[in-house]
């Protein structure tokens, strides 16, 4: 086992230390990313909420697909067939470096609210499997956030190819295992002669128009696509990236759409929509699914499957952002010395650190101030609303390296690009507009001050952080050039500092 | 997938799910159906009944009701604010995925939660729960 740092500016030299042998490319699969693009997006975690659509739920779902999902999976696809780095390098090469660098700090971003929350989800599914009671413990909760990030870290200091099994399996067995299981009872459900709960007719497809609410939900569903481009990151991981990676997006677009649409249908068909209201909990939900099949025990191993999905989730997610900020941070000085630091396997493991910090502190929130609860949805938010920055910024990279790198070799060219990035930055923009819509729990307080308060945040979290690292970059903090050798040397780090995670994988 | 390289990993995982999976199942059980969880459910439909609720199968709306509520409303009805914000803060209301944002609610969760309250804990448990939701915005984007 390897133990030693390989700090900013010194990896040649590390490397070079090695017998070249015994360094080996950890390589990941099309598939892989695949599985880690769907992985990070699709969970059955919103089945039986959208079930209470009914047949309106393909259109919540398909919609969103055609004027967001679409056009993030092909432009992303392009991009990551002929550029390296993920979402940060195509800013930058499109737009500019600090705009590289806001691109991926905003999606940086979206993940420091969204790990304790995923992971606060993780705790409560948990619950269900060994002791329901727990679910509402701010102490069990914090455990779990804290324990799980931690041991998450720990893995992913292993590299890339740990990452991608995991969050493959997770995928695998916490969503096309069971969301296969639901639509399969449900398709037996209707063969036995019984007639759908929710009607099915074509009638109910739309959902009734409430006025903003209406937009609001159909707007909100948007969002549910958001993530299919965090793994271009690692598209220099996979043996054949021009080729590779747009087929697995094509892939992962596919299975997205269909784990989020079939399985909700299919619980439609058997579970009353009243009876979802008034159950309230996922959990609730997939036990009334199983017991009308007289299978109500497999809800606690489900809970433990949807609990893998999560975790795969968190990890394709946790491997992500954090890496691109780290590339750029690195080529172009935006980071300190002290978060450049990598491992052998070339993990952000300072990155990761810090974070984890952060990740904890607010799990702690759980135990020292309940009422985090009620506010903690604002910061998601105001993060959500940062995430769709990059989208936009993504999109007219895209038709900016069109039209300045027409002849930059690409594996793959999306059809009409400039109408599918424009049709992607309106639904990007409608989205970004309807997040100062008021939600329901901020009641009748002033919805000029909800606007004011997002908006703070959006201009806090999202613009002044990012403008901050910029400023005070310094050029001494290049450590790397843009084609990923190593760039200014910096002097050696002291030995001694360990960091987990084997040589040479 | 580079099984071997990280194949303690996946089999500490693999084993760890396994035993949770069997922990879980044999631990599972429904509460029993009693006559008198039989009878507060019905008592419990037939309010969301008057409420405007649409009940299509009523025998198994009675049945799935003792069996989640019990005869005292069990863990659901124990904290129902917390059980909101929490579900709020970990993104089971509303959509899925990683950018999930809360939306404008249907108050059908709301109403038939104080129903539930009402029949199970009491009245002054379910006016406090409707005190506790009564400033929140609603609106009818579900169908009934």
């Amino acid at each position: 086992m390897e133990t030693a740092d390989v700090a900013a500016g010194t990896a040649p030299a590390k490397a070079a230390d090695k017998p070249a042998a015994a360094i080996k490319p950890q390589y990941i699969s099309w598939l892989a990313i695949s599985f880690m693009t769907v992985s990070a997006v699709a969970s059955l975690r919103a089945a039986p909420t959208m079930a209470t659509y009914g047949i309106t739920s393909i259109f919540l779902y398909v919609l969103p697909a055609i004027v967001f999902l679409l056009p993030t999976a092909l432009v992303a696809a392009e991009l990551a067939s002929g550029w390296k780095g993920g979402v940060y390098n195509w800013c930058r090469e499109g737009i500019s470096a600090p705009m590289g660098f806001l691109a991926v700090w905003t999606q940086f971003a979206m993940t420091i609210f969204y790990y304790p929350a995923l992971l606060g989800y993780v705790a409560t599914t948990f619950s269900y499997a060994i002791d329901p009671r727990l679910a509402n413990n701010g102490f069990y909760t914090a455990a779990v956030i804290i324990v799980v990030y931690w041991v998450a870290v720990m893995i992913s200091l292993r590299g890339v190819g740990a990452i991608a099994g995991l969050s493959s399996g997770g995928m695998i067995i916490g969503t096309l295992v069971p969301g296969s299981a639901l639509v399969l009872l449900g398709a037996v459900y209707l063969l036995k002669g019984n007639a759908s709960v929710a009607p099915m007719d074509l009638s109910h497809l739309f959902p009734q128009w409430a006025g903003v609410a209406s937009l609001v939900l159909v707007v909100n569903n948007f969002l549910s696509y958001a993530g299919m481009e965090i793994n271009a990151v690692h598209v220099n991981d996979l043996r054949n990236p021009s080729k590779d990676f747009p087929k697995a997006m094509f892939l992962a677009t596919g299975l997205v759409v269909v784990i989020f649409v079939l399985p909700a249908l299919a619980i439609s068909w058997v579970v009353p929509s009243s009876e979802l209201s008034l159950t309230g909990g996922v959990m609730q939900a997939f036990e009334s699914f199983f017991d009308y099949f007289h299978v109500a025990w497999l809800t606690p191993v489900v809970a433990l499957m949807l609990m893998c999905a999560s975790l795969g989730g968190f990890m394709a997610w946790l491997a992500g952002p954090s890496k691109g900020l780290l590339m750029i941070g690195r080529e172009e000085g935006y980071l300190p010395p002290f978060l450049q630091k990598m491992n052998v396997n070339d993990v952000q493991k300072n990155i990761l650190f810090s974070q984890g910090i952060l990740t904890t502190l607010i799990a702690l929130m759980y135990v020292f101030l309940p009422s985090v609860n009620s506010v903690y949805w604002i910061f998601s938010v105001m993060t959500t609303q940062i995430y769709l920055i990059m989208y936009v910024l993504m999109f007219v990279a895209a038709m900016r390296l069109r039209k300045k790198q027409p002849d930059h070799p690409r594996g793959y060219r999306a059809p009409w690009l400039n109408v599918v990035a424009s049709v992607g930055i309106i639904s990007t923009v409608a989205a970004f507009v309807i997040g100062f819509v008021p939600p329901s729990q901020f009641g009748s307080a002033s919805p000029i001050a909800y606007v004011l308060l997002i908006l703070a945040g959006v201009g806090g979290i999202g613009l002044l952080v990012p403008f901050l690292f910029y400023k005070l970059r310094k050029p001494a903090w290049k450590t790397a050039t843009a084609d990923g050798e190593a760039g200014l040397p910096s002097p050696p780090e002291p030995e001694g500092e360990a960091a987990a995670g084997p040589s040479g994988d | 997938m580079q099984f071997k390289e990280h194949k303690w990993v996946y089999i500490v995982i693999i084993v760890a799910l396994v035993v949770l999976a069997v922990f879980g199942a044999a631990r599972y059980h429904q509460k029993k159906v009693t006559a008198e969880s039989k009878a507060k459910a019905t008592t419990f439909v037939a309010e969301l009944q008057k409420a405007g609720f649409t009940i299509r199968d009523k025998p198994r709306a009675i049945e799935r009701s003792a069996k989640l509520f019990g005869t005292d409303g069990g863990d659901l009805l124990a904290d129902p604010e917390n059980s909101y914000l929490h579900a709020l803060a970990t993104f089971r209301l509303g959509t899925g995925g990683a950018a999930a944002r809360p939306g404008i609610l249907d108050d059908d969760i709301f109403i038939a939660e104080s129903i539930a309250l009402q029949v199970y804990r009491g009245d002054e448990a379910a006016a406090e729960f409707r005190d506790w939701y009564t400033d929140m915005k609603f609106s009818d984007v579900s169908e009934e």
